[in-house]
C-alpha cells in the first residue's frame, strides 16, 4: 500500500498510473517472422503438470478432467501432449466381431495384434468365396454321386427286401398286395386274379379261415415292415449326412487347416477356425441349394438379394471393428459428438423384405472400442447433453469393459430381437474437457465422478505480465501469425496486442491466457492490415480490429448515452446536489461490455434506524447488493450513534433503474449519497463513484474498473470536457488500470481526473470539498466536518426521538 | 392313330392323373409342353373298379400310407375316396391349364386304368403321364403292355416323379434311321413352339459319319429357328452315351419305344436315377418300316 499511498487521496492519479504500456524498446526482433514457433502452453504450468500426472499414472480412476474456461488451449494442449506421448506407446490390438456357431445371438470378441485382423478378415473372404466354388465342385464329382447313389440304393434295396419278402411270402400264401390311394390292402389270390368277395365265400371253411389268417399275419408283418421304413430312411440320411461332411471337409479342410496354422499363436483365433470347419461340414446344404429367396416361386417376382449376401455365408465373416493397419503408437480418439451410440458403439440393422433384421457383422464400434489401449478426449458439457452418454461412459469406466447395448433395448423401447456382443476389456485414458463449473457440478452431484476422475487439470485463464511472458507472448503471436498464414506483426503491433490482451484480464499485472481471443485479434488485425494493403501488422492495425470489434458491439452502449446526453436519462455531470451522487455500473453482453453511469439519491428523516434499499423493497436487488446496503446502517450506527439510537430513516434508490441491481461496487457511493443528505453538504455532479464499502468504512476493490470509469468518460466527453470531471475508484483497483488510449490522453491534458481512495472518509473530501474530520480529543468530530455535520444530524434526530417517544405530562394536556 | 395331321400338330394333351403327387407332378410338365403347343389339356381319370371290388370283401383291411395303420376297407369309403382324389385332380388339373392359359377339359372314368386310358388316347395326339417308381403292391394303372400299345397310337410323354419339368432342352438320339428322323420332327414341332435348345445326340461309328449325319439333320432342321448342337458318341459304346446325357442334366430325351431302353441297360438305369423326361415315339417306327 505504501507504494500507492501518494496517489491516494485528493490528488488525481498520474497519467502512468492509468495504464501499463508494453515498451517496443525491449524487443530486439523487427517482426514476429524472426521469432521461433512456440507451440507449448504459455502460464498453465499448473495445468500441464496435473496433465502429465494424470497421463503417467496407470491406475483405476485416474481419468483427468481439464476445466478452465473456453479457448485457453485445453483442448489443443492435451491432443498435443497426447500425440507425443502415445506415438512412444506401444499400438494396442485390433478388436474383431465373429459368430459365435453355438449362440449366435452373443457374437464373440477376437482381439488380434495391429494389423492382422483386415488380414484374417481379408483371409476369410477368399476362403468363403474359394468355398462356394470348391464345395459344389465336390459334390459335383462322379465319386460323390456314386456314393450318394449307393447310400440311396442302400435304402431303397433295404425297404424293398423288406417288401419284397413280404411279398414274396404273401405271395406263397395267396395274398396279393394292392395299392389303393391312401394305402396297401391284402387280398386273397388265386391263379394271378384277385378273389371277388363272392368267390371268396365260396371257398371251404378251411380255406377260408387259412386265408383269413395270411392276410391278418401278413398285415402284422406288413405293418412291422412299414414301420421300419422311416428308420431306414433316417439311418440313410445319416449316412448321407457323414459322406457330405467328410466331402466338405476333403474340399476345403485343408484350406482352413492353412489358415489355421497361420493363428496358431492365437488360440481364440484357431479355436473359431475349428468352429467355422465343423459349422460348415455340418451344414454344407447351404452351400449345394440354389440361393434363391423362397419366396421367388411363390410370388412370382425375383425379390431383392440380402443387402450383404447370403446369410449363411456372412456367418463366416470377420468383423473388423477397430483397425490399427498401418500406425504406430497407441490410438488418440477426439469423439466430437459423444452420444450413448457413439461411445460404446452400436447393433445395426438391416431392412430387407420389410423386415428389419441384424447380425454381428452389423456390428459398429464406438469410441471407446477406437480409443482402447490409448486415449480418449470428450467434451465434458457435449457428453452430458447425450441421455444416458455419461451413465454409459462410467459404467464402462467402472467395469473396465465396453459392452454393446441397444437404447431401445435397454429402455424396453423395442422388441426386435437383438444381439448381445461379448464385452470387450477396457483399457482406456478418458479426457474429459469443460467449463469449472461443469467440473464442481460433477464434484457436488455425481459421487462417482470424483472416484473416476481423479485428476483435474485446472487451466488459468491469466498469467503474470512481466519481461519473460512479453517475451513468449511474442513467440507466440508469432506462431499463430505463422501457422494461420497471417502477416507477420511488427514490435508495436506485439506491444499493443500485448497490452490489448491485458485490458482482456482487467489487471494491468496480468495478460489473459486464452488462445482463441488472442487469434481471433490477431486474423482481425490482419485483416485492417491487408485493407491498408500492408505487409506487417502494425499497432495501428491492431487499435483498428480493437475499435472495430467495439463498434461492431457497442450499439446498446451509444443508445444508452444518447439518451443521458438528450437528457431522457438524468445523469448530471456539472453542479452540486445534496443526497446525490454519480454511480457506475457495467453492462456484460457476452462479448462487449461498458459501464454505464447511474444517479443514486439519498433521502433521511427520523426515524428508527433503518436504510431502505428501495431496489431491495421492489425486489430489483440482488444478495450482494443489499448486502452492501445492510452494511451501510452498520457503518453508521457504530462511526455517529455509538452511545444513542440510531434515529434515521433513510431511503436509498438507483434512478430511473427498472432491473435487476447486483454487486456491492456501488454501496460506496450510496454511502457517499447518505453522508450528503445527513451533512445536508451537496456533492460534485462532476463526479462518479465506484467502490464497496465495508462496516470500517475502507473503500474495497470492484471489478470492471476500466469499463466503468470509460462509461462516465464517454458521457462527459460527450456533452464537452469541462476539466473537473472524474472517477473515484478504490485505490486496490489502481493495478487494475488499463485504460483507452483517450482517456489517459484526457487526463493528461487535465480534462479528466482518476481519484483512487482507501476510506470513505477521503472519498466525500474530494466529493464535497469539505473535509471528513476525524474525531477529536474530546471524542468528537470537528465542527463543520462532513462528520461533524453528520453526528450533529444524528444526534439531532436521536433527541427529536427521543422526545416524541416520552409520554406528555398530565398538566399539559389541560 | 391317324398320322399325318397329328404328327405335324399336338392340339390334344391327354394327362392320365391319379392324384397321386407322381401324377400331380407330371401334369405341371404336361401344362408347360401344352403352354408352348397352345394345346388343349384333357385330364382323364380312373376308378379303378378293381379297387371297388375289393373293398366289397367282408374282411378286407387296408394299411394306411405312411403311418402303417391298418383301417376296415368299405366300398362306400373307397368310393368317397376315389371321388376325392378324382375332384383333387380335376382341381389341380384347372390350377395347372389357368396358370399355363390353355384349355381344358377333364373327366372321370370308371373301369380298368388301362382300357380307359387307351380307350382315351384316340382322341388325344400326345399322352403324358408319370413315370412309375417303387411301389408297394401291385399296379392296376398301366402296365407295361398297356405302354406298348400307347406308345404304337400316339408319342407318351413319361415325366419323373419328382423335379418333372419340361426344361425346353430338347435330346434327340439320331442315328439316321427313318426312325429317327420322325422323331427330329417332332423334336423340331416341340422346339418351334418354344425355340428350345436341340441337343442331337449322334451314333456314329466314325467321323465322317458323323458329319454326313449332322449334314442330314440341319438340312431336316433348316428354319425351325431352334438352337442345335451336336454330340456323337460311337453306338457300341453306351457309357458315351450316358456320359453325354449326364453333361446336359436335364430335359426332354426322344426316345424310340420303351424296348429300345431294354437293349440299353445303363441309359435305363441312368434315366431311373435322373430328373430326365422320356418322349417316346415308338409307333411311327414300326409303321415307317
Amino acid at each position: 500500500m505504501a507504494a500507492i499511498d501518494t496517489t491516494v487521496g485528493r490528488i488525481p492519479l498520474a497519467p502512468e498510473a492509468l495504464y501499463k504500456p508494453c515498451d517496443p524498446g525491449k524487443f530486439k526482433f523487427e517482426t514476429t517472422a524472426e521469432l521461433p514457433d512456440l507451440t507449448e502452453l504459455i502460464g498453465q504450468e499448473r495445468a500441464l503438470e496435473a496433465i502429465r500426472f494424470g497421463v503417467g499414472i496407470h491406475r483405476p480412476g485416474f481419468n483427468l478432467f481439464l476445466l478452465g474456461p473456453g479457448g485457453t488451449g485445453k483442448f489443443g494442449a492435451m491432443r498435443e501432449f497426447l500425440v507425443k506421448r502415445a506415438a512412444t506407446e506401444p499400438t494396442p490390438d485390433e478388436l474383431c466381431y465373429v459368430n459365435d456357431f453355438e449362440n449366435a445371438k452373443v457374437p464373440l470378441a477376437l482381439r488380434l495384434p495391429p494389423g492382422r485382423g483386415i488380414l484374417l478378415r481379408d483371409e476369410m473372404d477368399r476362403l468363403l468365396e474359394h468355398m462356394q466354388s470348391a464345395i459344389p465342385s465336390a459334390f459335383e464329382s462322379d465319386t460323390y454321386t456314386a456314393r450318394k447313389r449307393v447310400i440311396e440304393q442302400e435304402v431303397k434295396e433295404r425297404q424293398q427286401k423288406a417288401l419284397d419278402e413280404i411279398r414274396k411270402e404273401a405271395d406263397e400264401k395267396g395274398i396279393a398286395l394292392v395299392q389303393t390311394p391312401t394305402g396297401v390292402v391284402l387280398a386273397p389270390v388265386r391263379n394271378g386274379e384277385i378273389l371277388t368277395p363272392e368267390e371268396f365265400e365260396k371257398l371251404g371253411e378251411t380255406e377260408h379261415k387259412q386265408a383269413e389268417a395270411s392276410i391278418v399275419e401278413m398285415q402284422d408283418k406288413l405293418q412291422a415292415a412299414l414301420r421300419q421304413m422311416p428308420k431306414f430312411e433316417q439311418e440313410g440320411r445319416e449316412k448321407l449326412r457323414e459322406l457330405n461332411r467328410e466331402v466338405a471337409i476333403f474340399a476345403v479342410g485343408h484350406l482352413i487347416d492353412e489358415l489355421r496354422k497361420k493363428y496358431l499363436d492365437l488360440p481364440e483365433v484357431a479355436a473359431f477356425l475349428h468352429d467355422v470347419q465343423v459349422d460348415i461340414s455340418e451344414n454344407v446344404d447351404e452351400f449345394l441349394a440354389p440361393q434363391e429367396h423362397p419366396l421367388a416361386s411363390l410370388l412370382g417376382v425375383t425379390p431383392p438379394s440380402e443387402p450383404k449376401g447370403p446369410a449363411f455365408l456372412r456367418r463366416y465373416r470377420v468383423n473388423v471393428l477397430v483397425d490399427h493397419s498401418g500406425k504406430e503408437g497407441a490410438p488418440v480418439i477426439l469423439e466430437e459428438h459423444p452420444t450413448y451410440q457413439n461411445l460404446v458403439g452400436q447393433v445395426e440393422y438391416m431392412s430387407h423384405l420389410g423386415a428389419l433384421s441384424t447380425d454381428f457383422t452389423l456390428i459398429r464400434p464406438g469410441a471407446l472400442h477406437r480409443a482402447n489401449g490409448g486415449y480418449l478426449l470428450l467434451d465434458a458439457h457435449k457428453l452430458l447433453m447425450q441421455p444416458y452418454a455419461w451413465e454409459a461412459l462410467k459404467r464402462c469406466l467402472q467395469t473396465s469393459q465396453v459392452r454393446i447395448e441397444s437404447l431401445g433395448q435397454m429402455l424396453s423401447l423395442v422388441s426386435t430381437v437383438s444381439l448381445e456382443p461379448q464385452p470387450v476389456a477396457l483399457v482406456v485414458k478418458v479426457v474429459l474437457i469443460g467449463e469449472r463449473y461443469l467440473y464442481y457440478l460433477l464434484c457436488s452431484l455425481d459421487p462417482e465422478f470424483s472416484e473416476l476422475f481423479k485428476v483435474a487439470a485446472d487451466f488459468e485463464e491469466q498469467m503474470e505480465r512481466n519481461a519473460e511472458s512479453d517475451f513468449l507472448y511474442a513467440r507466440r503471436i508469432g506462431t499463430v501469425a505463422r501457422h494461420e498464414n497471417l502477416l507477420p506483426f511488427d514490435r508495436g503491433a506485439v506491444c499493443r496486442v500485448i497490452e490489448q490482451c491485458s485490458r482482456m484480464t482487467g489487471d494491468s499485472q496480468k495478460v489473459q491466457t486464452r488462445r482463441r481471443a488472442l487469434a481471433d485479434l490477431l486474423r482481425e488485425a490482419d485483416y485492417q492490415a491487408r485493407e491498408a494493403s500492408r505487409s506487417v501488422v502494425s499497432a495501428e492495425d491492431v487499435q483498428r480490429a480493437i475499435d472495430a470489434q467495439i463498434r461492431r458491439a457497442d450499439r446498446i452502449r451509444n443508445r444508452l448515452q444518447e439518451e443521458m446526453v438528450r437528457g431522457t436519462i438524468l445523469i448530471d455531470t456539472q453542479g452540486e446536489r445534496t443526497g446525490q451522487v454519480n454511480g457506475i455500473s457495467v453492462i456484460d453482453l457476452g462479448q462487449f461490455a461498458f459501464g454505464h453511469p447511474s444517479r443514486i439519491t439519498a433521502r433521511v428523516r427520523l426515524g428508527k434506524g433503518e436504510v431502505i434499499d428501495i431496489e431491495r423493497e421492489v425486489e430489483l436487488s440482488g444478495p450482494i447488493h443489499s448486502k452492501g446496503v445492510l452494511i451501510l446502517s452498520g457503518f453508521l450506527g457504530a462511526r455517529y450513534a455509538a452511545d444513542h439510537p440510531l434515529s434515521l430513516s433513510a431511503s436509498l434508490v438507483f434512478e430511473q433503474s427498472y432491473s435487476a441491481v447486483e454487486g456491492d461496487s456501488a454501496s460506496s457511493a450510496e454511502l457517499y449519497a447518505l453522508l450528503s443528505a445527513l451533512s445536508e453538504l451537496p456533492i460534485r455532479q462532476s463526479l462518479a463513484v465506484t467502490g464497496s464499502v465495508n462496516q470500517l468504512g475502507q473503500i474495497q476493490a470492484i471489478g470492471g474498473v476500466n469499463e466503468k470509469i470509460e462509461g462516465f468518460f464517454d458521457l462527459c466527453r460527450a456533452r464537452g470536457l469541462a476539466g473537473g470531471q472524474g472517477v473515484v475508484i478504490p485505490a486496490a483497483n489502481v493495478r487494475h488500470l488499463m485504460l483507452r488510449r483517450d482517456v489517459v490522453n484526457a487526463v493528461r491534458d487535465g480534462k479528466f481526473q482518476i481519484h483512487a481512495v482507501e476510506t470513505i472518509d477521503q472519498g466525500i473530501e474530494i466529493l464535497t470539498g469539505v473535509p471528513a474530520g476525524e474525531r477529536e480529543r474530546d471524542g468528537k468530530f470537528p465542527e463543520g466536518s462532513v462528520n461533524g455535520r453528520v453526528e450533529a444530524r444524528l444526534i439531532d434526530f436521536a433527541k427529536k426521538r427521543m422526545a416524541a417517544s416520552q409520554p406528555s405530562k398530565p398538566g399539559n394536556e389541560a | 392313330m391317324s398320322k399325318g395331321e397329328r404328327n405335324s400338330v399336338i392340339r390334344r394333351i391327354l394327362v392320365a392323373l391319379d392324384a397321386s403327387p407322381d401324377s400331380l407332378a407330371a401334369l405341371e410338365a404336361a401344362a408347360e409342353v401344352a403352354a408352348r403347343m397352345q394345346a388343349e389339356l384333357a385330364g382323364l381319370f380312373v376308378e379303378d373298379v378293381e379297387l371297388l371290388r375289393l373293398a366289397e370283401s367282408p374282411h378286407a383291411r387296408e394299411i394306411l400310407l405312411p403311418s402303417a395303420t391298418i383301417v376296415p376297407l368299405e366300398r362306400e369309403g373307397m368310393e368317397s375316396k376315389l371321388r376325392a382324389h378324382s375332384e383333387g385332380a380335376r382341381s389341380a388339373l384347372a390350377t395347372a391349364a389357368e396358370r399355363a392359359r390353355v384349355p381344358w377339359s377333364f373327366r372321370t372314368a370308371r373301369g380298368h386304368v388301362a382300357s380307359e386310358i387307351l380307350a382315351a388316347v384316340a382322341e388325344a395326339d400326345l399322352l403324358a403321364m408319370a413315370t412309375i417308381g417303387c411301389s408297394l403292391g401291385r399296379h392296376f394303372r398301366f402296365g407295361s403292355a398297356a405302354l406298348d400299345r400307347a406308345e404304337n397310337a400316339l408319342p407318351v410323354l413319361l415325366l419323373p416323379a419328382r423335379g418333372a419339368r419340361f426344361k425346353g432342352n430338347l435330346l434327340v438320339l439320331y442315328d439316321g434311321s427313318p426312325a429317327a428322323k420322325r422323331r427330329i420332327s417332332i423334336a423340331a414341332e416341340l422346339a418351334g413352339a418354344g425355340a428350345n435348345r436341340i441337343t442331337v445326340l449322334i451314333a456314329a461309328a466314325d467321323e465322317k459319319n458323323a458329319e454326313r449325319m449332322q449334314q442330314e439333320f440341319e438340312a431336316l432342321l433348316a428354319g425351325s429357328g431352334a438352337e442345335v448342337c451336336y454330340r456323337s458318341f460311337d453306338p457300341k459304346d453306351e457309357a458315351a452315351l450316358v456320359r453325354a446325357l449326364k453333361a446336359e442334366r436335364e430335359g426332354v430325351l426322344v426316345l424310340p419305344g420303351r424296348k429300345a431302353l431294354e437293349a440299353l441297360p445303363d441309359l435305363e438305369s441312368y434315366l431311373d436315377e435322373s430328373e430326365m423326361s422320356l418322349l417316346l415315339c415308338g409307333g411311327s417306327e414300326a409303321e415307317e418300316e
